[in-house]
């Protein structure tokens, strides 16, 4: 706990000046990340060298305008898609040594998810969703850290529905519940708020939020919406596969500013 | 596609032979115009094909000639059971193959079908003239020495005088035709006095019918006349009924073939639909029309299924060869075909397929109709829909009606039963697999367990896919049960044969040996009893002859056995009455089913006519008997079969050893015995009863190809649907593999759900097919089939198979599955 204040407090990165590797509670970072889609003159480069990390307990905000990259950025981190050249390394470990078995175990075990579109699987109840991740890996989820998500996320009295019953608001929560239940070193959230009304939005941020600052948790939040984005420790702007700008305690105002320069 | 595969490949075979049968007795009468035969010998059947008729005495022949319009006549005489013999000593044909038939050489040309190829027809006594097909197949020429074993009789030795065709055909449909000398034939063929029939040609400008009449007007009361167009309708009618039954049977398998197909298509197209829920949806808000969605999935079905029929009807070709092949060897004794297709079976191929594939789309496509222009932009939600209440009272009235069928096909016990029994099981289908939907949660639920205790979360979400569209599951599984429950009720059928076979024979034979003639190879000569007789091996040898006897005008068969000693090698199962009284005169036996279609017990009197001697004679029943292998029907007394059947026939000699002989000792005895007889075979009651179950091992696996057919029909679906499904849910599965399912997990639920369908089908059909199955034998329950016998061992090899079907078809798309691009699965918008 004693480095609680440290980390609440917003800390203005520079990626150069920290050398990869030293930082203790550098979750995950990009080592001259390239990414490029297709071959010859259809080639596409949707990361281009880009190098960035993360802080444990921090909640980061990816924005950019579309085609900037940034859902790119966020699958290669993820390790849902590789990268043409540099690296990946989330703790310790670097993705492109692994197989595709222990990815899918890195993500089983390291990793949490929060989509757009919920992808809940319809055919599970509530309590059965959020405890896949660990169910999956033939745990069981410890009660305790159940509980406090459950009533974290005011899911109490959702737990036997199917997704089919639940409003999307409270479906994202579930989803955010089984990103959060099994205590993940990091968890990716792709538009979280996308598909929700302002309120369901707003309220999710909220509990996102509080994830970082009372459980610890790590966050990196790819969004459109400058106010989602405002409630982020952090902003990563992308533009053209390259990081433009970074901006510690963001306001909405400040965001939709910089937001106008890059012309979206 | 495979559906119509079958459907045209029943047609094309059973018109290619009908063509063949059709062409072979229009060529054959040429120059005929009128038949002088006896009366129908009533039951007596000739080569199968059309009704036997008696003999008439050769003096009848001088008789028609005498009739004015008569331009020439000749008697005939043409039997099956003239074997012809290899150098080596045995037959060439071994029996169940083309019939080999004896017949006389026709002097004038303006009645004979045969022309002479090479050589000369036959003057001496042992001369003999063979069909140009029988003779390249075996390398026969003109000269050369044969052998042949005639009825049944002992070796003899002939020249080929020479090499005839039939018409400008090589042979009649691929059987043997042997001619020899009038006389010889007649010998031969215990016709001594009697032709088979008079043909006559008639004098220029005289009606056949003209010269019938003229001819009939003078004939004696035994005696009858018919214009060559009857005989040939009556024969190409006896053909046709006997193609027809086998018709019937093959397209009940297409139907079914058919049946099976149409719920897989309906399973693609309703999995094809809801994929492209949204793209029809915008179709739909762009303007289209309900009318023109429905028009257009219509469309699709329409093309798809005009291709897969086309496609099918070449296939149908090829398994009619295969089917051909498969009748040809299980001994059917069919000619060679030419397979032709047919432009009308190409047309009823195309037309079918097509018609069931757009007919089996129309529900999806209906469905596809009331998309709502919404749905284009609403998330894809989980369409589970409960079962209607009508559907459900739907189903269960059609159970009902189904088992209502079956049951009153099996008591009814009538010439209709077969056809409730058929109707029956076809509606107690439908409705199983209308209800099928309710029981797949439960089951799947049940089932479910095990595998989850198992398999861990894979197996949960197999179970939980299982039972997410219950409708798919039941009509997947559905689908499998019909062809499966079909094998399981032949099963029961066939096994409950063997076992009532085995056991009846076990308890009644008491002969040692037994000595009969393959089918097709005519009957046994008195010379084989009698030298078998002489053996000193063998203390006690007898014969059983068989005849067709009148029952109230009805024909039934009856067998003769020596009273002095016929309890030496078989007991009657004595149901009532006593066995030892077959010797008291005018004493008649018969089997149990007999007696109570009639209601008669022992001491009744009834009246039997014996049609070979023309005889009716008042008979005292002696006793009643339960059926088996050997003693069915009526049983009479040796003596009395000597009175009244003057063309006796036998067809099987029973043995006893001299004790001390060793089985061996026997066997090679009775070898050497039957050695001039090349035609008759020796058994053993454990060779014996392998025999009589081979002939049912036989029908099963002839059985087994059409169903195992149906089972790939059946696992392809399962295929479609998992294929299918695993593309609808490809962001779920997206989803899963995101948050940390490996590839081996992804497949173990892939193949697990695929196991349950599978296994799900396997209890529906279980039930149906044992119940199906335990029907069918008691309706069968007359013809000696009384023991009911489920085979277990069987049903544990079928479920083995269900697990084996539903993890191959699981194999394809569960590769897909954990291929599945991750990335990819989860942006999907």
């Amino acid at each position: 706990m004693s480095d609680d204040t440290e980390t609440l407090t917003p800390t203005t990165v520079e990626p150069r000046a920290s050398p990869p590797g030293t930082a203790v509670d550098v979750v995950a970072r990009a080592v001259d990340a390239v990414k490029v889609y297709g071959k010859g003159d259809a080639a596409v480069t949707a990361l281009d060298s880009i190098s960035v990390f993360f802080r444990r307990q921090q909640f980061t905000a990816i924005m950019g305008p579309s085609g900037s990259g940034k859902s790119t950025l966020l699958h290669c981190l993820a390790g849902l898609d590789s990268l043409t050249s540099g690296k990946i390394v989330i703790g310790s470990t670097e993705l492109d040594t692994l197989s595709e078995k222990e990815l899918t175990l890195l993500r089983r075990e390291k990793i949490g998810f929060i989509f757009q579109s919920y992808n809940l699987v319809p055919t599970l109840t509530a309590a059965d969703n959020i405890v896949l991740p660990l169910a999956i890996a033939g745990r069981k989820p410890d009660p305790a850290a159940f509980d406090q998500v459950v009533t974290t996320m005011r899911l109490g009295d959702r737990l036997t529905h199917r997704p089919g019953e639940l409003s999307g608001g409270q479906q994202q929560r579930v989803a955010a519940a089984r990103a959060l239940v099994s205590k993940p070193d990091i968890i990716f959230a792709d538009e979280p708020t996308g598909n929700l009304d302002s309120r369901s939005g707003a309220e999710l941020l909220g509990f996102l939020r509080s994830a970082v600052d009372d459980a610890h948790q790590t966050i990196v939040m790819v969004t459109h919406d400058p106010g989602a984005a405002a409630r982020a420790d952090r902003v990563v702007f992308l533009a053209d596969g390259k990081v433009v700008r970074e901006m510690s305690d963001p306001t909405t105002d400040a965001i939709l500013e910089y937001m106008k320069t890059l012309g979206s | 596609m495979l559906g119509v595969a079958f459907v045209s490949a029943t047609l094309t075979l059973s018109n290619g032979l009908q063509t063949t049968f059709d062409n072979i007795f229009n060529t054959t009468s040429t120059g005929v115009a009128v038949v002088v035969r006896g009366h129908v010998e009533a039951g007596g059947a000739n080569g199968g094909f059309s009704d036997a008729h008696r003999p008439v005495p050769t003096s009848l022949l001088a008789t028609v000639q005498r009739v004015s319009g008569v331009a020439t006549a000749e008697g005939i005489v043409f039997r099956d059971g003239a074997a012809l013999l290899d150098p080596s000593g045995k037959p060439y044909e071994s029996g169940g193959g083309p019939p080999q038939f004896a017949t006389n050489w026709i002097v004038d040309s303006r009645l004979s079908p045969y022309r002479i190829r090479a050589g000369a027809p036959p003057t001496n006594a042992d001369d003999v003239v063979i069909d140009a097909a029988t003779a390249a197949a075996h390398h026969i020429t003109v000269g050369q020495q044969v052998q042949y074993v005639i009825n049944g009789g002992a070796k003899q030795t002939f020249v080929v005088s020479g090499l005839a065709g039939y018409g400008s055909a090589d042979s009649l449909a691929g059987a043997t035709i042997s001619l020899f000398r009038i006389d010889v034939v007649q010998q031969d063929m215990g016709l001594v006095g009697e032709y088979d029939q008079i043909d006559a040609a008639a004098a220029p400008g005289l009606s056949q019918t003209e010269l019938r009449d003229r001819i009939a007007s003078g004939l004696p009361g035994y005696a009858e006349a018919a214009t060559e167009a009857t005989v040939i309708g009556q024969q190409v009618s006896g053909i046709d009924s006997f193609f027809s039954i086998l018709r019937t049977i093959l397209l009940i398998f297409a139907l079914i073939a058919l049946f099976v197909g149409s719920y897989i298509i309906i399973n693609t197209f309703s999995i094809l639909i809801a994929q492209r829920t949204r793209e029809l949806a915008l179709l739909r808000a762009l303007g289209a029309s309900r009318g023109q969605v429905f028009r257009m999935v219509l469309t699709e079905a329409l093309i798809t299924g005009v291709i897969a029929s086309a496609v099918g009807v070449f296939v149908g070709l090829g398994l009619a060869h295969l089917l051909y092949s498969a009748l040809s060897s299980l001994g059917s004794g069919l000619p060679k075909a030419d397979l032709v297709l047919q432009g009308s079976t190409v047309l009823i191929g195309i037309v079918l397929g097509t018609v069931i594939t757009v007919v089996a789309s129309a529900l999806p496509a209906r469905k596809a109709s009331r998309v709502a222009p919404v749905e284009a932009i609403r998330e894809a939600g989980d369409a589970a829909q409960p079962l209607g209440t009508r559907r459900i009272l739907l189903g269960v009235g059609v159970t009902i009606l189904g088992a209502i069928g079956i049951a009153l096909g099996l008591f009814a016990g009538t010439s209709v039963a077969f056809q409730l029994l058929g109707i029956g099981a076809l509606l107690l289908y439908l409705g199983i697999s209308s209800l099928a939907p309710l029981a797949v949660v439960p089951i799947a639920g049940v089932l479910g367990v095990p595998i989850e205790k198992l398999r861990g979360t894979p197996g949960k979400l197999a179970r939980v896919n299982a039972m997410r569209a219950p409708r798919r599951a039941a009509s997947t599984a559905a689908a499998l049960m019909i062809g499966v429950s079909l094998v399981v009720g032949i099963a029961v059928m066939t096994e409950s044969a063997k076992a009532s076979t085995s056991v009846a024979l076990q308890q009644a034979v008491k002969a040692d040996y037994m000595v009969f003639a393959s089918a097709g190879q005519g009957t046994i000569s008195p010379a084989a009893t009698a030298a078998l007789a002489k053996d000193p091996h063998f203390s006690n040898v007898d014969d059983l002859k068989s005849g067709t006897i009148l029952i109230h005008g009805s024909s039934a068969s009856v067998f003769a056995a020596n009273p002095a000693d016929y309890q030496d090698f078989f007991t009657l199962d004595v149901a009532s009455g006593d066995p030892n009284s077959l010797a008291n005169p005018d004493t008649i036996f018969l089997d149990e089913t007999e007696a109570s279609n009639h209601s008669w017990r022992v001491g009744d009197t009834i009246n039997v006519t014996f049609p070979q001697s023309g005889t009716a004679v008042r008979e005292r029943i002696g006793c009643i008997f339960n059926p088996n292998a050997i003693t069915t029907g009526y049983m009479i007394s040796s003596q009395q079969y000597a009175k009244f059947f003057p063309e006796p026939q036998t067809f099987i000699i029973l043995l006893r050893a001299v004790p001390g002989v060793t089985h061996n000792a026997g066997m090679t005895a009775l070898h050497q015995d039957l050695a001039a007889f090349p035609t008759l075979k020796a058994y053993d009651s454990a060779s014996f009863l392998a025999l009589q179950s081979q002939s049912l091992d036989q029908l099963t696996s002839a059985v087994d190809v059409f169903l195992v057919m149906a089972i790939v029909i059946a696992a392809l679906g399962i295929v479609n649907t998992l294929a299918l499904s695993i593309i609808e849910r490809a962001r779920e599965l997206g989803l899963l593999r995101a948050i940390g399912l490996t590839r081996s997990q992804t497949r173990t639920m892939v193949r697990w759900e695929s196991v349950l369908i599978a296994f799900l089908g396997l209890i529906l059909r279980v039930v149906v097919g044992i119940a199906l199955g335990i029907a069918v034998v008691r309706a069968l329950a007359f013809t000696g089939l009384g023991h009911v016998s489920v085979p277990f061992v069987s049903l544990l090899w079928y479920a083995v198979g269900a697990l084996i079907i539903g993890l191959l078809a699981a194999i394809l798309p569960a590769r897909r599955a954990a291929r599945l691009n991750v990335l990819e699965a989860i942006s999907t918008e």
